[in-house]
């Protein structure tokens, strides 16, 4: 399991809060555990949940025929990466 | 005009030269022809691909395009065959369906055996099955609507149980096509113009069902295929569709809409279902939209059963849908009301306690098992059985935490569990072989006993404490 990165971190800590997601560290995220399905088992109201929570932090709006989106929303790093590469 | 003592019904009642779907994905069926399709290009496919069905008594709709499933749930209607509306996409119950109707094969629009993609959908493989991508229609237009038999059982819409069972509704030709005609008259603002409807709910669970497959066959509505999540994908799919529009959702994506803050295209009506709406998010959607927005309080039992206009009403008093009867039964001097209506098969008790008010009623409370996330229901009874027979599990609870109500955020279920031996991992692969993601409890926490009494019993007042103590001790 590799360590996350500050932003990664961050991303986490949103993902934690947005989700409520208690019983789970934001530390105890790997940046590649798969985020949907297996993995932290996450669904389409989380999805929805999230793009919410990142549009409000960080302006930037998810939108799924974004090509790339789906993608983003695999891993805590790749999220991150799409979010910084959007960030106004 | 249509009645429910009609011994035949027509499939539809549109004139076939109108809209009938606004289809923006490419789909290899059509031909990958996008645009406005007729009633009458429609129903000329809908009689190919009847033609083109497999033998059988039923078949498990599983085509996540609204467009497939509207056109393959037509089709099946013209051959004769019964659809099958499973709670969930769940491998095990699709098992069990297949185990419990016999002569059943599956119809679906999985991508994933064509190509390369991250889908896992679970499709059994020892049944008949057909996939829409692998057939092609010929363009043509139908010049007869046909007539169905009004006892014809069109579908089956199954609902998770207490029992763990799930429920059948049955759903005849008769009860689909009254309904929608009340449900059209409830719900659709009144105007002369074709409507485009978008809606962000699966075609598959009964609200989505009623507003976004079954409305086009006797209103003058155009439906989308599209199903976007994203508040910027809504807007886009909006913007596609042409004035007068209007939006089927629910709270889940409409508090997701507002906040975004992204300017929305005009819609004239938003039907929103499936959970509890706050009158200000009701109010703040209309503002968004510069539309009237109707709630819509329902059950698979009934479908659509009443409405408000959540928005401008200080009262919390919903109307029955004209065409549905409060009845009143008394039975060892407990009296329960139940609903009928000429099209039902039975009288339907409701699952919630009211308070009735000649064709109005207030909700006093929700029934304590059934819980609904985002349209789409599930019965506390059946997680906790589920969750005691997980492997390594030695006991535990799922229950609901106190909602709070001004949030407008989804509730989901919380569960203790007790398995020293267990990780969540296993525990998180026995629950999604069963249930829908939704359903998954959260958090799911690790406990060491859970607080019985020295009877056994577990008491909310309790377990609610431990909970609270259990978590500010983190």
């Amino acid at each position: 399991m590799s360590v996350q990165t500050a932003a990664q971190h961050e991303m986490a800590q949103l993902l934690v809060e947005a989700l409520n997601l208690e019983d789970i560290a934001a530390e105890d995220i790997a940046p590649d555990e798969i985020l949907f399905g297996e993995g932290l088992g996450l669904d389409s109201i989380d999805a929805l949940e999230i793009a919410l929570a990142i549009s409000q932090k960080f302006g930037v709006q998810m939108q799924a025929d974004d090509a790339g989106v789906r993608d983003a929303f695999a891993t805590l790093a790749s999220l991150t990466d799409f979010v910084q590469s959007h960030k106004k | 005009m249509i009645s429910a003592q009609d011994k035949t019904i027509p499939l539809m009642q549109r004139n076939l030269s109108e809209g009938f779907a606004c289809v923006n994905t490419q789909l290899s069926l059509l031909k990958n022809q996008t645009g406005l399709i007729q009633v009458g290009e429609f129903l000329s496919q809908a009689t190919q691909l009847a033609n083109q069905l497999p033998a059988g008594k039923h078949l498990i709709n599983l085509c996540e395009n609204r467009y497939l499933f509207t056109l393959s749930f037509c089709a099946a209607i013209i051959k004769g065959q019964t659809t099958l509306l499973p709670q969930n996409r769940a491998e095990e119950t699709q098992r069990n369906l297949l185990n419990e109707y016999a002569d059943t094969y599956l119809l679906h629009d999985s991508l994933s055996l064509l190509q390369e993609s991250s889908a896992k959908e679970f499709l059994p493989t020892d049944i008949p099955q057909i996939n829409l991508h692998q057939l092609t229609l010929r363009k043509d237009i139908a010049t007869e609507i046909p007539m169905i038999d009004a006892d014809f059982l069109a579908a089956i819409a199954f609902t998770s149980g207490s029992t763990g069972k799930p429920k059948a509704n049955k759903k005849y030709w008769r009860t689909f096509a009254i309904s929608t005609l009340m449900n059209g008259s409830a719900m659709l603002p009144k105007i002369d113009e074709l409507i485009q409807v978008l809606a962000t709910v699966p075609a598959q669970h009964m609200w989505g069902m009623e507003t976004s497959v079954l409305m086009p066959f006797f209103w003058r509505v155009c439906v989308s295929d599209l199903r976007p999540l994203f508040p910027q994908d809504i807007a886009k799919s909006l913007t596609s569709l042409t004035a007068p529009r209007l939006l089927v959702t629910t709270p889940v994506h409409l508090r997701a809409l507002v906040n975004s803050k992204i300017s929305m295209p005009t819609c004239s009506r938003i039907l929103c279902a499936t959970a509890p709406l706050s009158s200000s998010l009701a109010d703040e959607a209309e503002k968004v939209f510069a539309g009237d927005l109707l709630e819509v309080y329902g059950c698979s039992e009934i479908g659509s059963t009443a409405y408000r206009s959540t928005a401008k009403s200080e009262s919390t008093y919903w109307t029955l849908i004209d065409g549905l009867q409060f009845t009143s039964e008394i039975e060892s001097d407990i009296v329960t009301h139940k609903i009928v209506g000429d099209h039902l098969p039975d009288a339907q008790l409701l699952q919630d306690q009211l308070d009735i008010q000649g064709n109005q009623f207030q909700l006093l409370g929700r029934n304590e098992d059934m819980i609904d996330i985002g349209g789409k229901r599930g019965s506390l009874l059946e997680m906790n059985a589920l969750l005691l027979t997980a492997p390594g599990v030695t006991d535990g609870v799922v229950f609901l935490l106190e909602a709070d109500c001004n949030k407008n955020q989804i509730q989901r279920p919380a569960a203790l569990v007790v398995a020293p031996e267990t990780s969540r991992a296993e525990i998180t692969t026995h629950f999604s072989k069963h249930l829908d993601p939704v359903f998954m409890p959260r958090p799911l926490v690790f406990v060491s006993e859970l607080p019985r009494e020295e009877n056994g019993k577990l008491r909310r007042v309790r377990l609610l404490e431990f909970y609270k103590n259990l978590r500010s001790g983190i």
